[in-house]
């Protein structure tokens, strides 16, 4: 499994040319082919949802599947709509409310400066990536039909930034996309319901192996 | 010694009125219009007086806020130098990452320079943070974007020869060409 950490995150430094998710698409289109990545499932929760949605519509050709939860990124309603949650108008320290459906609470008077620093950094380069417009590009709805691997769609039944309809839209936008609820877990469903949300990629990668077998056969 | 008579032309009467928040999501409803027309009269009065007792005049602008109803400094001015005669006219200042079109800051600031014969002083400004909950420019690349747009406002001003284009990280122009010039 290869989990990278985004330029700009978790105290790592940000080229100057990368400054869109668009830019980051292209990233990781370039590391996945340096690589040599191949028939590999790309996995991506919030913000990477959004990251991997980016990168699928530009080519499949190296990707087996996809799976996004608490999935971000498009916009499917009009100009009054807001589908996705603007989290810049929330305090940072009120984040946790509204990522995580069980009320967990942390110590704050117990983070480091260098802890501190990480996070105000990636703030920073999440409003740089998301800001305006809020977590969303214009143009990711319109080429979601491209995405022609097989796809999961993943949501929390607690989620405070999407909706279960937003999700779903998304979900049929793509070709080959299924739809599956998670319950009691939020928008960090991954961290929440752990055991499901393992249990439902394990599912999807078993399914790709045997329509790869089918084929075959 | 030089001195500027200064008023942030506020609605008070809705001061009292909200118990909440006086900015970015106070309701406009509770600022009546007839009451907030007799006010600006009031200030545009204030400064015609301090022009004639020989004083300067500064003004600023707020957006969505009961503590300022000007929105723009050189709406004010504009008026101002039409109306008065001797006052140094000081816009501090006009914040620029609130104006998404810094060619169109130029062209503003040199009609209100021409119009009151040379009179204008002006102080570009990044702008209150939490207007950029307005405005909607990128907090995080808001210095860049600031010194980008004073840099061209700066040019636009002093520039005599006809246009010049603009090819920059934020902003583009095919051309760029201010007339009247200050």
């Amino acid at each position: 499994m290869i989990a990278p950490s985004h330029p700009g995150f978790d105290g790592s430094s940000r080229p100057s040319a990368i400054n869109t998710v668009d830019d980051l698409s292209y990233f990781y289109l370039d590391f996945i082919a340096e690589h040599r990545l191949q028939d590999f499932i790309l996995v991506g929760v919030s913000l990477g949802a959004w990251i991997a949605a980016e990168i699928a519509i530009k080519c499949t050709h190296r990707i087996s599947g996809l799976v996004v939860s608490g999935v971000i990124g498009a916009k499917f309603g009009g100009p009054r709509s807001r589908e996705i949650t603007d989290l810049f108008s929330i305090p940072q320290y009120d984040h946790w409310d509204w990522l995580y459906a069980d009320g967990r609470k942390f110590d704050s008077a117990a983070w480091t400066e260098e802890f501190l620093l990480k996070l105000a950094r990636n703030h920073s380069t999440f409003g740089l990536l998301g800001w305006s417009p809020t977590l969303h590009s214009r143009k990711l709805a319109l080429h979601l039909h491209r995405i022609d691997v097989p796809v999961l769609v993943l949501h929390g039944s607690e989620d405070k930034v999407i909706s279960r309809d937003y999700a779903w839209q998304f979900a049929a936008a793509m070709p080959d996309a299924r739809f599956r609820d998670l319950s009691g877990g939020g928008h960090y469903v991954h961290l929440e319901q752990v055991e499901p949300f393992m249990a439902a990629l394990d599912e999807f990668e078993s399914r790709l192996g045997a329509e790869r077998k089918t084929r075959r056969a | 010694m030089q001195t500027w008579y200064f008023s942030e032309q506020s609605y008070h009467p809705a001061w009292t009125e909200q118990s909440g928040d006086v900015r970015i999501t106070a309701p406009s409803g509770a600022v009546d219009p007839a009451t907030a027309h007799r006010l600006l009269h009031r200030y545009i009065d204030e400064w015609i007086a301090a022009d004639q007792l020989g004083l300067n005049i500064m003004v600023n602008e707020h957006h969505a806020t009961y503590t300022c109803m000007a929105v723009s400094c050189m709406l004010t001015l504009g008026i101002l130098a039409n109306r008065t005669e001797k006052a140094r006219l000081l816009a501090l200042g006009v914040p620029l990452l609130n104006r998404m079109d810094p060619y169109r800051i130029a062209e503003e600031i040199a009609y209100v320079d021409c119009m009151s014969g040379g009179r204008l002083e002006v102080g570009l400004v990044k702008g209150t943070p939490f207007e950029l909950y307005l405005s909607n420019a990128n907090p995080a690349n808001a210095t860049d974007r600031y010194w980008e747009a004073h840099e061209l406002i700066e040019q636009a001003l002093t520039e005599r020869q006809g246009p010049f284009s603009w090819e920059g990280e934020y902003f583009n122009y095919r051309n760029v060409n201010v007339i009247p010039g200050s």
